[in-house]
Protein backbone atom coordinates (compact mmCIF):
# COMPACT_ATOMS: atom_id res chain seq x y z
CA UNK A 1 0.00 0.00 0.00
CA UNK A 2 1.12 3.57 -0.73
CA UNK A 3 0.42 6.00 2.10
CA UNK A 4 0.92 9.76 2.49
CA UNK A 5 -0.56 12.66 4.41
CA UNK A 6 -1.64 15.41 2.02
CA UNK A 7 -4.17 18.27 1.74
CA UNK A 8 -7.65 16.97 0.93
CA UNK A 9 -7.63 19.41 -1.99
CA UNK A 10 -5.01 17.27 -3.71
CA UNK A 11 -7.79 14.71 -4.23
CA UNK A 12 -9.61 17.43 -6.20
CA UNK A 13 -12.17 17.74 -3.44
CA UNK A 14 -12.41 21.51 -2.86
CA UNK A 15 -15.78 21.59 -1.12
CA UNK A 16 -15.18 18.68 1.22
CA UNK A 17 -13.67 19.73 4.54
CA UNK A 18 -11.39 22.23 2.75
CA UNK A 19 -8.11 22.97 4.41
CA UNK A 20 -8.03 19.62 6.12
CA UNK A 21 -5.53 16.87 5.64
CA UNK A 22 -6.18 13.39 4.35
CA UNK A 23 -4.28 10.21 4.90
CA UNK A 24 -4.12 9.11 1.28
CA UNK A 25 -3.90 5.50 0.37
CA UNK A 26 -3.74 3.41 -2.78
CA UNK A 27 -2.56 0.04 -3.97
CA UNK A 28 -0.91 -0.91 -7.26
CA UNK A 29 -3.17 -1.75 -10.19
CA UNK A 30 -6.16 -0.29 -12.00
CA UNK A 31 -9.23 -1.46 -13.94
CA UNK A 32 -8.52 1.00 -16.78
CA UNK A 33 -5.41 1.53 -18.88
CA UNK A 34 -5.35 5.22 -19.80
CA UNK A 35 -2.57 6.07 -22.25
CA UNK A 36 -1.83 9.29 -20.36
CA UNK A 37 -1.88 7.96 -16.79
CA UNK A 38 0.53 10.03 -14.71
CA UNK A 39 0.61 7.29 -12.06
CA UNK A 40 1.25 4.53 -14.58
CA UNK A 41 4.23 3.12 -12.71
CA UNK A 42 1.82 2.22 -9.94
CA UNK A 43 -1.52 1.85 -11.71
CA UNK A 44 -0.30 -0.48 -14.43
CA UNK A 45 1.56 -2.84 -12.14
CA UNK A 46 0.61 -5.46 -9.58
CA UNK A 47 1.18 -5.62 -5.83
CA UNK A 48 3.75 -8.41 -6.08
CA UNK A 49 5.68 -6.59 -8.78
CA UNK A 50 5.77 -3.37 -6.75
CA UNK A 51 6.62 -5.03 -3.47
CA UNK A 52 4.65 -2.43 -1.52
CA UNK A 53 4.19 -3.27 2.17
CA UNK A 54 0.84 -4.45 3.45
CA UNK A 55 -0.67 -2.37 6.25
CA UNK A 56 -3.60 -3.75 8.26
CA UNK A 57 -6.80 -1.64 8.32
CA UNK A 58 -6.47 -1.00 12.06
CA UNK A 59 -2.93 0.25 11.55
CA UNK A 60 -4.01 2.60 8.74
CA UNK A 61 -6.68 4.15 10.95
CA UNK A 62 -4.26 4.39 13.88
CA UNK A 63 -1.81 6.21 11.63
CA UNK A 64 -4.56 8.60 10.50
CA UNK A 65 -5.60 9.35 14.06
CA UNK A 66 -1.99 9.84 15.15
CA UNK A 67 -1.42 12.23 12.24
CA UNK A 68 -4.49 14.25 13.24
CA UNK A 69 -6.09 14.10 9.79
CA UNK A 70 -9.82 14.54 9.25
CA UNK A 71 -10.15 12.27 6.24
CA UNK A 72 -8.94 8.95 4.91
CA UNK A 73 -8.86 9.08 1.12
CA UNK A 74 -8.55 6.20 -1.31
CA UNK A 75 -6.66 7.55 -4.29
CA UNK A 76 -3.63 7.28 -6.64
CA UNK A 77 -5.19 4.25 -8.35
CA UNK A 78 -8.78 3.07 -8.70
CA UNK A 79 -10.19 2.27 -5.21
CA UNK A 80 -12.64 -0.34 -6.49
CA UNK A 81 -9.76 -2.69 -7.23
CA UNK A 82 -9.11 -2.93 -3.49
CA UNK A 83 -12.69 -2.44 -2.37
CA UNK A 84 -12.67 -5.06 0.41
CA UNK A 85 -9.56 -3.49 1.94
CA UNK A 86 -11.03 -0.01 1.51
CA UNK A 87 -14.28 -1.05 3.16
CA UNK A 88 -12.46 -2.52 6.16
CA UNK A 89 -10.46 0.68 6.59
CA UNK A 90 -13.47 2.94 6.00
CA UNK A 91 -15.69 1.24 8.57
CA UNK A 92 -12.95 1.52 11.20
CA UNK A 93 -12.21 5.11 10.18
CA UNK A 94 -15.82 6.16 10.64
CA UNK A 95 -15.92 4.54 14.06
CA UNK A 96 -12.86 6.64 14.89
CA UNK A 97 -14.67 9.81 13.81
CA UNK A 98 -12.93 10.28 10.46
CA UNK A 99 -14.55 11.10 7.14
CA UNK A 100 -13.87 8.86 4.15
CA UNK A 101 -13.35 9.98 0.55
CA UNK A 102 -12.26 8.52 -2.76
CA UNK A 103 -10.78 9.64 -6.06
CA UNK A 104 -12.24 7.30 -8.65
CA UNK A 105 -12.45 6.72 -12.38
CA UNK A 106 -16.14 5.88 -11.96
CA UNK A 107 -15.74 2.63 -13.86
CA UNK A 108 -17.51 0.06 -11.73
CA UNK A 109 -20.65 -2.06 -11.60
CA UNK A 110 -23.73 -0.31 -10.15
CA UNK A 111 -23.79 -2.50 -7.05
CA UNK A 112 -20.17 -1.62 -6.27
CA UNK A 113 -20.88 2.10 -6.05
CA UNK A 114 -23.97 1.43 -3.94
CA UNK A 115 -21.84 -0.64 -1.59
CA UNK A 116 -19.20 2.10 -1.44
CA UNK A 117 -21.83 4.70 -0.63
CA UNK A 118 -22.59 2.89 2.60
CA UNK A 119 -19.13 3.81 3.95
CA UNK A 120 -18.03 6.74 1.82
CA UNK A 121 -18.76 10.44 2.43
CA UNK A 122 -17.30 12.14 -0.62
CA UNK A 123 -15.99 11.20 -4.04
CA UNK A 124 -14.30 12.83 -7.00
CA UNK A 125 -15.03 11.00 -10.24
CA UNK A 126 -13.15 11.56 -13.49
CA UNK A 127 -15.22 12.39 -16.52
CA UNK A 128 -12.46 11.63 -18.97
CA UNK A 129 -14.46 12.31 -22.10
CA UNK A 130 -17.72 11.80 -23.89
CA UNK A 131 -18.75 8.29 -25.04
CA UNK A 132 -17.24 7.18 -28.31
CA UNK A 133 -14.43 5.30 -29.93
CA UNK A 134 -11.78 7.89 -29.03
CA UNK A 135 -12.54 7.50 -25.36
CA UNK A 136 -12.46 3.72 -25.58
CA UNK A 137 -9.11 3.74 -27.38
CA UNK A 138 -7.35 6.08 -24.94
CA UNK A 139 -8.94 4.96 -21.69
CA UNK A 140 -9.87 1.35 -22.48
CA UNK A 141 -13.29 1.59 -20.95
CA UNK A 142 -16.73 2.84 -21.86
CA UNK A 143 -17.66 6.38 -20.83
CA UNK A 144 -21.34 5.44 -20.61
CA UNK A 145 -20.52 3.43 -17.48
CA UNK A 146 -18.94 6.52 -15.94
CA UNK A 147 -21.90 8.73 -16.82
CA UNK A 148 -24.26 6.25 -15.16
CA UNK A 149 -22.11 6.18 -12.04
CA UNK A 150 -21.92 9.95 -11.87
CA UNK A 151 -25.72 10.04 -11.85
CA UNK A 152 -25.75 7.21 -9.33
CA UNK A 153 -23.27 8.92 -7.01
CA UNK A 154 -25.50 11.97 -6.94
CA UNK A 155 -28.62 9.87 -6.25
CA UNK A 156 -26.83 7.99 -3.48
CA UNK A 157 -26.19 11.27 -1.69
CA UNK A 158 -22.40 11.21 -1.86
CA UNK A 159 -20.67 14.57 -1.94
CA UNK A 160 -19.55 14.64 -5.58
CA UNK A 161 -16.95 16.60 -7.51
CA UNK A 162 -15.95 15.94 -11.13
CA UNK A 163 -12.55 16.13 -12.82
CA UNK A 164 -11.74 16.25 -16.50
CA UNK A 165 -8.21 15.96 -17.83
CA UNK A 166 -8.47 18.17 -20.87
CA UNK A 167 -6.58 16.08 -23.41
CA UNK A 168 -6.00 17.38 -26.94
CA UNK A 169 -7.57 15.05 -29.47
CA UNK A 170 -9.75 13.36 -26.89
CA UNK A 171 -12.08 15.90 -25.32
CA UNK A 172 -11.05 19.44 -26.28
CA UNK A 173 -13.48 19.82 -29.17
CA UNK A 174 -16.56 21.97 -28.68
CA UNK A 175 -18.93 19.04 -29.12
CA UNK A 176 -17.34 17.08 -26.26
CA UNK A 177 -17.08 20.14 -24.01
CA UNK A 178 -20.66 21.14 -24.65
CA UNK A 179 -21.88 17.60 -23.95
CA UNK A 180 -19.84 17.14 -20.76
CA UNK A 181 -20.69 20.51 -19.23
CA UNK A 182 -24.37 20.21 -20.14
CA UNK A 183 -24.41 16.75 -18.57
CA UNK A 184 -22.86 17.98 -15.32
CA UNK A 185 -25.22 20.94 -15.11
CA UNK A 186 -28.41 19.10 -16.02
CA UNK A 187 -27.90 15.73 -14.39
CA UNK A 188 -25.53 16.38 -11.49
CA UNK A 189 -26.43 19.98 -10.72
CA UNK A 190 -24.84 23.37 -11.32
CA UNK A 191 -23.37 23.30 -7.81
CA UNK A 192 -21.20 20.30 -8.69
CA UNK A 193 -17.58 21.49 -8.72
CA UNK A 194 -15.82 20.78 -12.02
CA UNK A 195 -12.03 20.57 -12.08
CA UNK A 196 -10.51 21.26 -15.48
CA UNK A 197 -7.07 19.73 -15.53
CA UNK A 198 -4.28 20.27 -17.99
CA UNK A 199 -2.79 17.39 -19.94
CA UNK A 200 0.97 17.08 -19.91
CA UNK A 201 2.65 14.56 -22.24
CA UNK A 202 3.19 11.34 -20.34
CA UNK A 203 3.35 7.55 -20.43
CA UNK A 204 2.16 6.45 -23.90
CA UNK A 205 1.19 9.95 -25.00
CA UNK A 206 4.50 11.80 -24.98
CA UNK A 207 3.98 12.97 -28.58
CA UNK A 208 0.66 14.64 -27.80
CA UNK A 209 0.81 18.44 -27.25
CA UNK A 210 0.16 20.06 -23.89
CA UNK A 211 -3.36 21.44 -23.47
CA UNK A 212 -3.10 25.01 -24.71
CA UNK A 213 -4.13 28.10 -22.77
CA UNK A 214 -6.89 28.62 -25.31
CA UNK A 215 -8.24 25.09 -24.85
CA UNK A 216 -8.32 25.59 -21.09
CA UNK A 217 -10.09 28.93 -21.49
CA UNK A 218 -12.58 27.40 -23.90
CA UNK A 219 -13.40 24.55 -21.53
CA UNK A 220 -13.90 26.95 -18.63
CA UNK A 221 -16.13 29.11 -20.81
CA UNK A 222 -18.24 26.08 -21.71
CA UNK A 223 -18.56 25.24 -18.03
CA UNK A 224 -19.73 28.74 -17.20
CA UNK A 225 -22.04 28.81 -20.22
CA UNK A 226 -23.66 25.63 -18.89
CA UNK A 227 -24.24 27.41 -15.59
CA UNK A 228 -21.65 25.57 -13.50
CA UNK A 229 -20.99 27.67 -10.43
CA UNK A 230 -17.63 26.22 -9.42
CA UNK A 231 -15.12 25.65 -12.20
CA UNK A 232 -11.52 25.16 -11.09
CA UNK A 233 -8.18 25.18 -12.86
CA UNK A 234 -4.66 25.32 -11.49
CA UNK A 235 -2.74 27.10 -14.23
CA UNK A 236 -4.89 29.96 -15.45
CA UNK A 237 -5.22 33.32 -13.72
CA UNK A 238 -1.99 32.85 -11.73
CA UNK A 239 -3.70 30.32 -9.48
CA UNK A 240 -6.80 32.38 -8.70
CA UNK A 241 -9.04 29.82 -10.42
CA UNK A 242 -8.18 27.52 -7.54
CA UNK A 243 -10.06 29.83 -5.16
CA UNK A 244 -13.69 29.17 -4.26
CA UNK A 245 -15.75 32.20 -5.16
CA UNK A 246 -19.27 32.98 -3.96
CA UNK A 247 -21.51 32.47 -7.01
CA UNK A 248 -23.74 35.38 -5.99
CA UNK A 249 -21.45 38.25 -4.93
CA UNK A 250 -18.09 36.93 -6.24
CA UNK A 251 -16.38 37.21 -2.86
CA UNK A 252 -13.44 34.84 -2.50
CA UNK A 253 -14.65 32.55 0.27
CA UNK A 254 -11.80 30.02 0.22
CA UNK A 255 -8.38 31.16 -1.00
CA UNK A 256 -5.71 28.67 -1.98
CA UNK A 257 -2.06 28.67 -2.93
CA UNK A 258 -1.79 25.52 -4.95
CA UNK A 259 -3.47 22.80 -2.93
CA UNK A 260 -2.94 24.63 0.36
CA UNK A 261 -5.79 26.63 1.82
CA UNK A 262 -4.60 30.07 2.95
CA UNK A 263 -7.93 31.62 3.95
CA UNK A 264 -11.43 30.31 4.63
CA UNK A 265 -14.07 32.97 5.14
CA UNK A 266 -17.13 30.71 5.07
CA UNK A 267 -19.20 30.89 8.23
CA UNK A 268 -20.06 27.83 10.28
CA UNK A 269 -23.06 27.14 8.03
CA UNK A 270 -20.90 27.17 4.91
CA UNK A 271 -22.26 30.56 3.80
CA UNK A 272 -20.57 33.53 2.15
CA UNK A 273 -19.73 36.11 4.84
CA UNK A 274 -20.86 38.98 2.58
CA UNK A 275 -24.19 37.88 1.16
CA UNK A 276 -25.03 34.68 3.11
CA UNK A 277 -25.24 32.66 -0.07
CA UNK A 278 -24.84 29.00 0.94
CA UNK A 279 -21.91 27.33 -0.81
CA UNK A 280 -22.62 23.69 -1.57
CA UNK A 281 -20.29 21.24 0.10
CA UNK A 282 -19.28 19.59 3.33
CA UNK A 283 -17.73 22.27 5.48
CA UNK A 284 -18.30 21.09 9.02
CA UNK A 285 -17.00 17.98 10.70
CA UNK A 286 -19.03 15.00 9.55
CA UNK A 287 -19.14 12.99 12.76
CA UNK B 1 22.85 0.05 -11.29
CA UNK B 2 19.08 0.03 -10.78
CA UNK B 3 17.38 3.18 -9.60
CA UNK B 4 14.92 2.73 -6.76
CA UNK B 5 11.77 4.84 -7.07
CA UNK B 6 10.38 6.20 -3.82
CA UNK B 7 7.02 7.97 -3.62
CA UNK B 8 6.90 11.02 -1.38
CA UNK B 9 4.02 13.38 -0.45
CA UNK B 10 5.80 16.58 -1.38
CA UNK B 11 8.49 17.86 -3.73
CA UNK B 12 9.09 21.61 -4.07
CA UNK B 13 7.34 23.22 -7.02
CA UNK B 14 9.91 24.91 -9.26
CA UNK B 15 7.58 25.98 -12.04
CA UNK B 16 6.66 29.65 -12.33
CA UNK B 17 3.44 31.15 -13.68
CA UNK B 18 5.15 32.30 -16.84
CA UNK B 19 6.20 28.70 -17.48
CA UNK B 20 2.56 27.64 -17.53
CA UNK B 21 1.66 30.51 -19.84
CA UNK B 22 4.19 29.42 -22.45
CA UNK B 23 4.11 25.70 -21.81
CA UNK B 24 2.71 24.86 -25.22
CA UNK B 25 5.53 26.78 -26.90
CA UNK B 26 8.57 25.98 -24.74
CA UNK B 27 9.65 22.70 -23.18
CA UNK B 28 10.89 23.95 -19.85
CA UNK B 29 12.72 21.71 -17.41
CA UNK B 30 13.72 23.37 -14.14
CA UNK B 31 16.43 21.86 -11.99
CA UNK B 32 17.76 22.88 -8.58
CA UNK B 33 21.01 21.48 -7.19
CA UNK B 34 21.79 21.40 -3.49
CA UNK B 35 24.79 20.06 -1.64
CA UNK B 36 23.76 18.03 1.39
CA UNK B 37 25.63 15.91 3.93
CA UNK B 38 24.83 12.88 1.79
CA UNK B 39 25.96 14.32 -1.52
CA UNK B 40 24.25 16.34 -4.21
CA UNK B 41 20.46 16.56 -4.20
CA UNK B 42 18.82 17.32 -7.52
CA UNK B 43 15.24 18.58 -7.59
CA UNK B 44 13.52 18.74 -10.94
CA UNK B 45 10.16 19.99 -12.19
CA UNK B 46 8.68 20.09 -15.66
CA UNK B 47 5.37 20.01 -17.49
CA UNK B 48 7.13 17.44 -19.66
CA UNK B 49 7.83 14.79 -17.03
CA UNK B 50 9.24 12.28 -19.50
CA UNK B 51 12.00 14.76 -20.45
CA UNK B 52 12.86 15.34 -16.81
CA UNK B 53 12.86 11.61 -16.15
CA UNK B 54 15.19 11.01 -19.10
CA UNK B 55 17.52 13.68 -17.78
CA UNK B 56 17.59 12.26 -14.28
CA UNK B 57 17.89 8.66 -15.48
CA UNK B 58 21.08 9.69 -17.30
CA UNK B 59 22.64 10.44 -13.93
CA UNK B 60 21.79 6.91 -12.80
CA UNK B 61 20.81 7.87 -9.23
CA UNK B 62 20.51 5.35 -6.41
CA UNK B 63 17.08 6.67 -5.60
CA UNK B 64 14.54 8.78 -7.43
CA UNK B 65 11.75 10.43 -5.45
CA UNK B 66 8.46 11.11 -7.19
CA UNK B 67 5.03 12.37 -6.25
CA UNK B 68 1.83 10.55 -7.18
CA UNK B 69 -1.09 12.40 -8.70
CA UNK B 70 -4.40 12.42 -6.82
Amino acid sequence: VLLATEPIEKKYLFHFLPGGNALSLGTPGCNLGCDYCINWRVSQRGVEEMGTPLVAPDAVVAQAVAAGVEVIAFTYTEPTIFIEYARDIACRAREAGLAVAAKSNGYMAPGVLAEMASWLDGINIDLKGWPGERHRQVVRGAATVVLDNLRRARRLGLWLEVSTLLTPGLNTDDESLRAMTAFIAAELGVDTPWHVQRFFPHYKMTARPVTSQRQLETAIAWGREAGLRYVYNKELGQGRLFDTVCPTCQTVVVAREGFEQVDNRLNEKGECPQCRQPVDGVFASIR
Amino acid sequence: MGTKIKYVPHIPDLMEWEDYETVDEKKVVRVQLRVTDEGVEIIGDSPYPHLLEELLAGIDPKELEMMLCG
